[in-house]
């Protein structure tokens, strides 16, 4: 054997597809046969239900239960085997005598233990049996691991569950439980056979003879002899990873109660489903991180990463019917929490792999590895002790310390890689240029502005989250029928629901995130149409511009509307400018983006498109420029029309159901919007409005009644423009702040709601980066810019305040404050009455348990309260506020008014 | 030999002293056809949208207080005029297209091959710096036989100097009457070539200037060729002088598009400098008018009563020195506005077509749009602090409606029509000097008498509150009234009138701004780091 010098961590180096191709093959292989065997025991176990009577299976189950525990230390030495396998291999006759005694004693106690273990006598010998093959199984798949003899392990994966429902299924049928166990134990030796005896490669001992005759051999096949450190830090750290895995479910069954315990362990034995699925990644490393190939890691962590996230995702997306069939119904409501276990286990999936590398790797590395695993190992432990009290915060310390762990573990290697290396000089550079701290900074803001949240989920909000819940096809088919809007917000909702849960910050962040993410965007479009100062300034209006700040906070789809908007506007002028593929594939996905989050998307993309016409028609004497831009353009527009195209079955359903939608006004119509109107009619103070609430947010009426007669310095702002020059650019803004505009100006004649600015949101960005223009451009001086800039940026913060925290703008409604209210006074038998009929989910939402209906459905004609809860803006609608009177001055024939508040734009009457 | 320093040849030359002696960066020359479109298509919609403003705001109901209303209305009706005959003058079909690729001398019956012209350069107290550059640009003139005259009022020695030095005649008089007007006419009477150029002393002609005007005489109708007045130092890129650049953009919209325009309605009248006479013409009528301020402005009323022609050449073929501080600006404001009202009447009595008679009185007219001004100004004062307004019976939804499509389209119009020349700057400027055409009528109308006082070629370097002080009295009006307001109460009605208020502020002081801090020049290298206009969609 070849002793050579113990491996750094692989080379970094940027990762060629070939290499890493090639380093996954046997990865592959080897997860191919885990897979196999997966499958194959699950099947085993479904058909040995249909076989066995109820009660011969749980004593089939329970057999298997402790067969797998007596594999789980073989699992350590298989570990410890594929960094060490020649060490491992020295200790085959001590294995063989352990397992062999431990055996002997299992079956000398079977008359003891067989009661306490729930079995029959012979079920245990069986087991005891099994004892010593368990023992070499995970000891000669070590070796094959370290060995590399990825052929072998394979075909010991899958000679077991292959014996299993080969002679399994029938022995079950035949015999028993006990038919059924002796399979079992058949197929663990048959896996050990196949580990050692029929294949191609030479046998460990034909190995050893073939590298004493051929040192070339032994170079090709062999793994180094790694030292004792090694072994022990991978058994360390694989048993540590083992804690982390299975700590959580002691927890749960300590901290929670039954139910819940229970609940959790649907979870776990989920996760452990996941887990198993890509458990053989690290083992295959192992030996070719030892030996300092760089592309294994690569192809290790890519797959892990991929299968795990595949399975986390798949799981989301089934969750509810895997956990109603395969658990019953009544666990149901974990089924929410099945995609963020998932995720947990597939970073620990990651976690693994990462040990393994480092294992592998100097002493340095395997310390780092050992001491991180077991920091975590006590951070979680600590943390589920300590703040643990619900299954949603045990799978949050789960998915939080799998996550952290994974990342400190990354991090050096990240560090490390050249490219990185190389970015990170530019990036160091990068990061101390003015701007870059400045947006950097913005950013920071504008996350802090948008967290700071001063309202409840209103009944938009609450819709969205009651669809998002549903499983996906359900969400989809209730969209066909009962939603006017694209599905991609709901989609991204419905994955967020899944991760996060339903609480108001996690259903906002997708809203919120896409609210930040704009602020650099606009930086972007600004400095890339304009210049950097420009492009500040953008920065710092979209910061703050309440509009933004509004919709960065509100479970809607106008948030990625408007970052989308503002994506593409940058995209199209780098498409036009520079040509690149890139800028056209930005442009095409943020055009189809915007197109799946909101129909109205249309108006500015056909703007956008006009751009492109009148763009060819400027280039039409310089031919290669025009060749370039069409063919850019057709091809952006071919995508488009693309992913496009799945939309126009929802569209048409959407419409259908729309036009036969009799009951029209029972949607919820535009709060706030009165504001906007003279008499409910459109007019040119409704066109006022929405540019108010576009720079300055929203505003109860009196205060949106004063901005309005400012609009004299509205002609200051035409008159600075004056001579100001046109830029290409500029007219294009201009276009997609006014063609969507005037187009929603003139369908809201017909259908006033529509004339309403979230539907043409897309436009926001836009006028603001013209304003920041309006801005920038308003003098050469610097100090007049900063001034001008701090100015406006200081009207939209004013602005910004009272549409958080002023009371009386129209649309904020605190449903969340009066059920609140509501809830902690409510008794069994109370009554919740509600008007108009669409607060249903909203109610739902903020106060499930109540006995909440809507107003004309009826209540008990005495006993219990009858709360009645109505929006100020059914009240002060002369039909639907006679509605509500007629049922309060009934309810006051039997009942007495004992209470009544309000909340801003909800309010409550009490009977009792 | 001595090789040359790589660094040495590659360093740019140094920039002229004199900002008349480098290129123009203006272009006069006629718009696009696609401008002229996009133009007409908003004059269109312009007079569309008054007519929508209008037919709302004269109605019966509409009247408030009805001296107010009378007031607003007059005003408005005035704007409207002016508007129109603005979009009139320059938007219409051109009558006549100036081929720029005439032979100088295309029509060999009506002019001689060498032609013989006298070349008159009027100073007065210009310094010798600004007046030689131009004595030795006029002597260097090509194309025809030049004789130059500098015809110094002053009797100055020096001047003499350097007439002599540059080979011009020195003409003095002895007994100064009649200004400039008649210092010209005592050059006329002493000399006789067949052509007159008339160069303001500070006005620098290009060597190609002969070239590009003596072919219009081609036609023997054509009394006078006028080449626009441009102000090198207003069309400095860095902006050195605010006002200046103010000024010039001004200038730039008359001699762009409504010189342009008006030369197509065949109205184009004489500016007093960069113009070539007919000495026949000249002598038909007397030569110039002496007993106004104005004399250009009259001799072209005199010219084409007689039936004779004008002619409009846009290209900048001689670089001038504009107003450098508001002293200067308002100097030369106020004696073009004394002139041009004192000649209205003489417009009305005229013999003109009414196209030529329509075109003088909206030229000169324009110089009553500061009373406009103080009524808009002072509408708002008095609502704040009376209550009384002009317009009752309507929404302020209803006004928006039909008043801000006009202004927005009329704005719009202004900036297409001059192509970007016509700026902020220039507009605060004339609006916050609305005082000098309020000043000016009143002299008219009472008569009293004018003096003809020559525009300073040089800026005062320190503080000009005195010009500056009818706007800054304006402004502190202006802001006591809406302070009071926003004391007395928060209403709409309270604060759209403060926002007038705030508005006209605004401009006032942005209009005094150069004159009240004048060190507040922009150095060249904080230009920003793209230029402002750029037109090619391509780079958008």
């Amino acid at each position: 054997v070849t002793a050579t010098p113990t491996p750094v961590l692989a080379p970094a180096g940027r990762a060629t597809f070939a290499g890493v191709a090639q380093a996954a093959r046997p990865q592959a292989m080897v997860l191919t046969g885990q897979l196999a065997a997966g499958v194959g025991n699950l099947a085993f176990a479904a058909l040995a239900a249909r076989v066995l009577v109820p009660g011969a299976y749980a004593d089939l189950t329970a057999f298997l239960a402790l067969y797998l525990l007596l594999h789980l230390p073989a699992a350590a030495m298989s570990a410890t085997g594929a960094v060490a396998p020649d060490r491992l291999r020295a200790l085959r006759p001590a294995v063989l005598m352990a397992g062999g005694a431990a055996g002997t004693a299992l079956a000398l106690a079977s008359p003891v233990a067989a009661p306490a273990l729930g079995l029959p006598v012979p079920m245990v010998i069986v087991l005891a049996l099994a004892a010593p093959g368990a023992a070499l199984l995970g000891l000669e798949r070590g070796v094959a691991y370290g060995r590399e003899h990825h052929r072998r392990i394979t075909r010991s994966l899958v000679a077991e569950p292959a014996a299993l429902l080969a002679i399994g299924v029938l022995l079950a049928a035949l015999v028993g439980p006990m038919g059924a166990a002796i399979a079992v134990l058949l197929a663990g030796y048959l896996a050990l056979a196949a580990v050692r005896l029929w294949s191609g490669e030479p046998s460990p001992a034909a190995a050893d003879r073939l590298c004493e005759q051929f040192p070339r051999y032994a170079r090709k096949t062999r793994t180094q002899t790694t030292g004792a450190g090694a072994a022990g830090a991978t058994a360390a750290g694989f048993v540590l990873i083992a804690v982390l895995q299975m700590q959580d479910l002691l927890v749960a069954n300590r901290a929670l109660d039954a139910a819940a315990a229970g609940q959790y362990g649907v979870l776990s034995t989920l996760g452990g489903a996941a887990a198993f699925a890509t458990a053989t990644i690290p083992l295959v490393l192992l030996p070719a991180a030892a030996q300092g190939r760089r592309h294994a890691a690569t192809a290790a962590l890519g797959l892990t990463a991929a299968i795990g996230g595949a399975i986390a995702m798949g799981g989301a997306v089934l969750a509810r019917p895997l956990v109603e069939i395969a658990f019953g119904d009544h666990y149901a409501p974990v089924a929410r929490l099945v995609g963020p276990y998932l995720a947990a286990m597939a970073l620990i999936g990651v976690v693994r792999v990462l040990v393994a590398r480092r294992c592998a790797a100097q002493a340095g590395d395997r310390r780092l590895a050992v001491a991180a695993v077991t920091a975590a190992v006590a951070v979680e432990l600590l943390a589920m002790s300590t703040v643990a009290d619900s299954i949603e915060a045990l799978v949050a310390t789960t998915l939080a310390t799998a996550a952290g762990l994974a990342g400190v573990l990354a991090l050096p290697d990240v560090a490390r890689a050249p490219a990185v290396r190389e970015r990170s000089v530019t990036l160091a550079t990068a990061i101390r240029r003015p701007e870059v701290i400045a947006v950097g900074g913005l950013c920071v803001v504008a996350a802090a502005v948008r967290l700071a949240s001063t309202r409840g989920l209103w009944v938009d909000e609450a819709i969205s989250v009651r669809q998002a819940s549903l499983p996906f096809g359900e969400m989809l088919a209730d969209m066909r029928t009962t939603d006017v809007h694209p599905p991609l917000h709901h989609a991204v909702l419905w994955v967020t629901v899944r991760l996060f849960g339903t609480s108001e910050l996690a259903v906002r962040l997708p809203s919120l995130l896409a609210g930040v993410a704009l602020v650099p965007v606009m930086y972007k479009a600004g400095a890339a149409i304009y210049d950097r100062r420009t492009g500040l300034i953008a920065a710092a209006l979209a910061t703050v511009a309440p509009f933004c700040v509004w919709y960065s906070q509100e479970a809607r789809m106008y948030s990625l509307f408007m970052l989308f908007a503002a994506l593409a506007v940058y995209a199209q002028v780098m498409a036009v400018r520079r040509g690149r593929s890139a800028d056209w594939l930005l442009y095409a996905v943020a055009s189809a983006a915007m197109l799946w989050t909101q129909y109205f998307a249309v108006l500015p993309i056909a703007v956008q498109q006009l751009g492109f016409v009148w763009v060819a028609w400027s280039r039409r004497r310089d031919r290669r420029a025009l060749v370039g831009l069409v063919k850019g353009w057709a091809a952006t527009t071919a995508l488009i029309v693309l992913a496009v195209l799945p939309l126009t079955g929802i569209i048409s359903a959407q419409f259908e159901a729309y036009s036969h939608r009799s009951d029209g006004l029972s949607a919820p119509s535009q709060a706030g919007a009165g504001s906007s109107t003279i008499g409910g009619t459109i007019s040119i103070y409704a066109a006022g409005a929405n540019l108010i609430w576009a720079v300055w947010g929203y505003h109860a009426d009196g205060v949106m009644a004063q901005i309005a007669a400012v609009w004299p310095l509205g002609m200051l702002g035409g008159l600075l423009l004056l001579g100001r020059g046109r830029r290409g650019a500029s007219v294009l803004l201009l276009a997609l702040v006014v063609v969507p505009m005037a187009a929603l100006f003139a369908v809201g004649s017909m259908k006033r709601d529509l004339f309403e600015l979230r539907y043409f949101s897309g436009a926001v960005p836009v006028a603001l980066l013209l304003g920041a223009r309006l801005v920038s451009a308003t003098t050469r001086r610097r100090g007049a810019v900063a001034v001008a800039g701090v100015l406006v940026v200081g009207t939209m913060a004013i602005g910004l305040v009272d549409q958080q925290l002023n009371g009386a703008n129209p649309r904020r409604y605190d449903f969340a404050g009066a059920l609140d209210r509501i809830e902690a006074r409510a008794q069994p038998g109370d009554v919740l009455l509600y008007e108009p009929a669409y607060l249903g989910d909203v109610i739902d939402y903020y106060a499930p348990d109540l006995d909440a209906r809507k107003l004309d459905a009826g209540y008990p004609s005495t006993g219990g309260t009858v709360r009645v809860l109505a929006t100020d803006r059914v009240v002060n609608s002369t039909e639907s506020a006679a509605k509500v009177g007629d049922v309060l001055a009934r309810l006051e024939q039997t009942r007495a008014l004992t209470d009544r508040f309000q909340r801003p734009n909800v309010q409550v009457w009490e009977l009792q | 030999m001595r090789l040359v320093p790589a660094d040495e040849r590659m360093a740019p030359s140094p920039p002229p002293e004199d900002v008349r002696l480098r290129p123009s960066r203006w272009d006069a020359g006629p718009a696009s056809v696609a401008a002229r479109r996009r133009a007409a298509l908003l004059a269109t919609g312009s007079t569309l949208f008054i007519a929508w403003y209008l037919t709302w705001l004269l109605r019966p109901e509409r009247v408030g207080n009805p001296v107010l209303f009378g007031v607003l209305v007059v005003a408005e009706l005035f704007n409207v005029v002016q508007a129109v005959g603005f979009w009139w003058t320059c938007v219409v079909p051109r009558r006549r297209r100036p081929n720029p690729h005439t032979p100088p001398y295309g029509d060999g019956a009506a002019l001689d091959r060498h032609p013989v012209v006298d070349v008159f350069i009027p100073t007065y107290n210009e310094p010798v710096d600004v007046v030689e550059p131009t004595v030795a640009a006029a002597v260097a003139l090509r194309g025809a036989e030049v004789r130059v005259a500098v015809l110094d009022d002053g009797n100055r020695s020096e001047m003499e100097a350097l007439a002599h030095r540059h080979g011009a005649r020195y003409v003095r008089r002895t007994l100064h009457q009649g200004a400039k007007a008649g210092n010209i006419n005592h050059a006329l009477a002493r000399t006789d070539a067949r052509f007159v150029v008339v160069l303001d002393c500070d006005h620098v002609p290009q060597p190609t200037f002969l070239e590009r005007t003596l072919a219009r005489f081609a036609d023997p109708r054509v009394a006078f060729v006028q080449t626009p007045q441009y102000y090198a130092n207003g069309d400095d890129p860095a902006e050195a002088h605010p006002l200046a650049t103010a000024a010039w953009r001004q200038q730039a919209l008359f001699f762009g598009p409504i010189a342009r325009g008006k030369a197509a309605h065949e109205a184009m009248f004489c500016c007093g400098t960069n113009v070539v006479f007919r000495r026949d013409a000249l002598e038909s009528v007397g030569g110039f008018p002496e007993a106004s301020l104005t004399e250009d402005f009259e001799l072209s009323v005199h010219l084409h009563e007689r039936g004779w022609q004008s002619a409009y050449v846009p290209e900048v073929l001689a670089h001038g020195l504009g107003p450098e501080d508001l002293a200067a600006y308002v100097s030369q404001q106020h004696r073009w506005a004394r002139g041009c009202l004192t000649a209205i009447p003489r417009v009305l009595r005229s013999r003109l077509p009414w196209r030529l008679r329509a075109q003088y009185l909206l030229s000169a007219s324009y110089f009553l749009s500061g009373w406009t001004v103080l009524v808009y100004m002072a509408l708002p004062v008095v609502r704040i602090l009376t209550g009384t307004q002009p317009i009752a019976g309507a929404s302020a939804d209803s006004f928006l409606a039909h008043f801000a499509p006009y202004f927005g389209l009329a704005v719009a119009t202004v900036a297409s029509v001059g192509a970007g020349t016509y700026t902020f700057a220039a507009y605060s400027l004339a609006t916050s000097t609305f005082w000098i055409h309020v000043h000016a009528t009143a002299k008219a109308v009472f008569r009293r008498p004018g003096r003809f006082v020559v525009t300073p070629k040089e800026g005062g370097t320190g503080r000009q509150l005195r010009p500056a002080l009818p706007a800054l009295a304006t402004a502190t009006v202006l802001s006591g009234a809406a302070t009071w307001g926003l004391l007395q109460g928060r209403d709409p009605a309270t604060l759209n009138n403060v926002a007038f208020a705030a508005l006209h502020i605004s401009v006032l002081i942005h209009g005094t701004w150069p004159a009240v801090f004048p060190a507040a020049a922009v150095p060249a290298a904080s230009a920003p780091e793209e230029p402002t206009v750029v037109r090619d969609p391509a780079t958008a």
